[in-house]
């Protein structure tokens, strides 16, 4: 009895060390360095709330919130369109194991590249002279190239949806190939049309693969800086950016500050996501 | 700049900003080339390397002087104070390297002045030396460092001379008294 709780402490030990040295020691050193002070070349050791004060009473900062959370949103309602389109698809409608497995890995292969290549390939595509405008001009669709393709919100969740499209995808997939092909005949026993089985049967029984998927692209597209610098020509605000200006211009403490903020809001989000569904169980 | 300066200077940028002015901002080097060469752009600040890059792939691209002066930056070479010894005797033969020509040579065929232009030009060609420092019409062709052809013989280069051109800076980019100002009202500006 007692080797065995010696046992189980030396299994749970390698897993929270690296979790202690990689993951909590990083957030407190920020969750300290949030509360320093900085002049125009150093940062110094204090414990003032300067960095929270303006942070939590500019309205800079609320709005850039809210675009972030917009970007999130708006992101998360195309990714789970089409992601749960693409897994139902894939799961219910492609009959043999390999042609299922032969298409998975279809989706996955833009995944090979990096996703800044993925991303700033867009940019050519969607110019004032990129080949979107001139296929559209020489079709006669429109006369002068159209501006808001490039370098607006369009296009940071065009790139955005691009990039995580498929981390919607898997999880869905994932739960759907694991939903017992005879309830669906029950359904359709029962009487129930296409729509009353996809509603009543397969929504509910793959909410734990939409959360987790959720869960992926809300935490990626709340914690991006690049694509939104990239894609917005510099020209829109996110809480990622912001951050990146600070800590271009040295300003670590406030950069910190922003940073606990951000990781506040996203964990009180997935918290509120997860009362939803409770993944441990599904699972 | 004062917080004033900065709140007036951001005023009229965030008001050219929602006007739609600016088409986007640039970070790096090959984004600024890469917005004047696919034509997103048509007028902006650059470095001179990059007019040069814009030039070498054949587009059209000149600095236009403007009435109130240059906005100029500079960069050194200093030494950490931590050294000593063989790592110190190390770092003063490089910046001796550094600035006994050659790099002053290549910085000066992208647009750049030597902090001691006298030995970059026995690394330059009189013509070269002629064009890029003292504002003299090119006699032949004019290359930029990687040898691609730039300017043909009868060009003169914008501003004209050194001592015209470096006469003439109006302001100088430095990290300023009120950083940390400045970095929250960029913010404000980037989220106008």
């Amino acid at each position: 009895m007692r080797n065995n709780s010696v046992i189980g402490w030396l299994l749970a030990a390698p897993l929270s060390l690296v979790l202690l040295v990689f993951l909590v020691a990083p957030i407190a050193m920020i969750v300290v360095v949030s509360f320093w002070g900085a002049t125009e070349w150093s940062i110094y050791p204090a414990f003032q709330f300067d960095n929270y004060e303006f942070l939590l009473t500019s309205d800079v900062t609320y709005r850039v919130f809210f675009n972030t959370l917009k970007y999130a949103a708006i992101t998360w309602v195309i990714t789970l369109l089409i992601g749960f389109t693409v897994a139902y698809y894939l799961a219910f409608h492609i009959r043999s194991l390999t042609w299922q497995i032969a298409l998975f890995l279809l989706c996955t292969i833009p995944f090979l590249t990096s996703n800044i290549i993925r991303m700033i390939s867009w940019i050519p595509f969607l110019g004032r002279n990129g080949i979107a405008n001139s296929t559209l001009m020489s079709m006669g669709v429109i006369d002068e190239p159209l501006e808001w393709l490039l370098f607006s919100d369009f296009s940071v969740i065009l790139a955005f949806v691009h990039l995580y499209t498929l981390f919607m995808v898997v999880p869905i997939f994932n739960t759907m190939m694991r939903i017992d092909k005879s309830l669906i005949e029950a359904a359709a026993d029962a009487g129930a049309t296409g729509w009353q089985t996809l509603w009543h049967v397969i929504i509910p029984l793959t909410k734990p693969g939409i959360m987790i998927g959720t869960i992926f692209v809300v935490a990626q597209v709340m914690g991006d800086f690049i694509t939104v610098r990239f894609m917005s020509g510099s020209q829109s605000a996110n809480v990622g950016r912001m951050i990146q200006n600070d800590i271009g211009l040295l300003q670590y403490p406030s950069a910190s500050a922003t940073a606990v903020i951000l990781l506040i809001t996203v964990l009180l989000l997935i918290g509120t996501l997860l009362r939803f569904v409770d993944i441990r169980r599904e699972l | 700049m004062t917080k004033e300066e900065i709140d007036l200077t951001l005023g009229i940028f965030t008001e050219a900003k929602k006007a739609g002015q600016f088409r986007a901002f640039w970070k790096s080097f090959d984004e600024s080339v890469n917005l004047m060469a696919s034509g997103e752009v048509v007028i902006q600040s650059m470095w001179s390397p990059a007019i040069t890059a814009v030039r070498s792939q054949g587009i059209p691209c000149v600095y236009q002087p403007l009435e109130e002066g240059y906005r100029s930056w500079g960069g050194g070479i200093g030494l950490s104070a931590s050294l000593s010894g063989m790592e110190l005797d190390a770092a003063y033969e490089y910046i001796n390297w550094y600035l006994s020509g050659w790099v002053g040579g290549f910085l000066m065929r992208q647009g750049y002045y030597s902090a001691v232009p006298e030995t970059s030009k026995n690394f330059m060609s009189e013509d070269e030396w002629g064009f890029w420092f003292e504002g003299k019409e090119a006699q032949g062709d004019i290359t930029n460092p990687f040898g691609d052809v730039m300017e043909k013989a009868g060009a003169v280069r914008d501003g004209g001379s050194f001592y015209d051109r470096m006469g003439a800076v109006a302001c100088w980019n430095a990290v300023m008294d009120e950083n940390q100002y400045m970095v929250r009202k960029w913010n404000e500006f980037i989220a106008a």
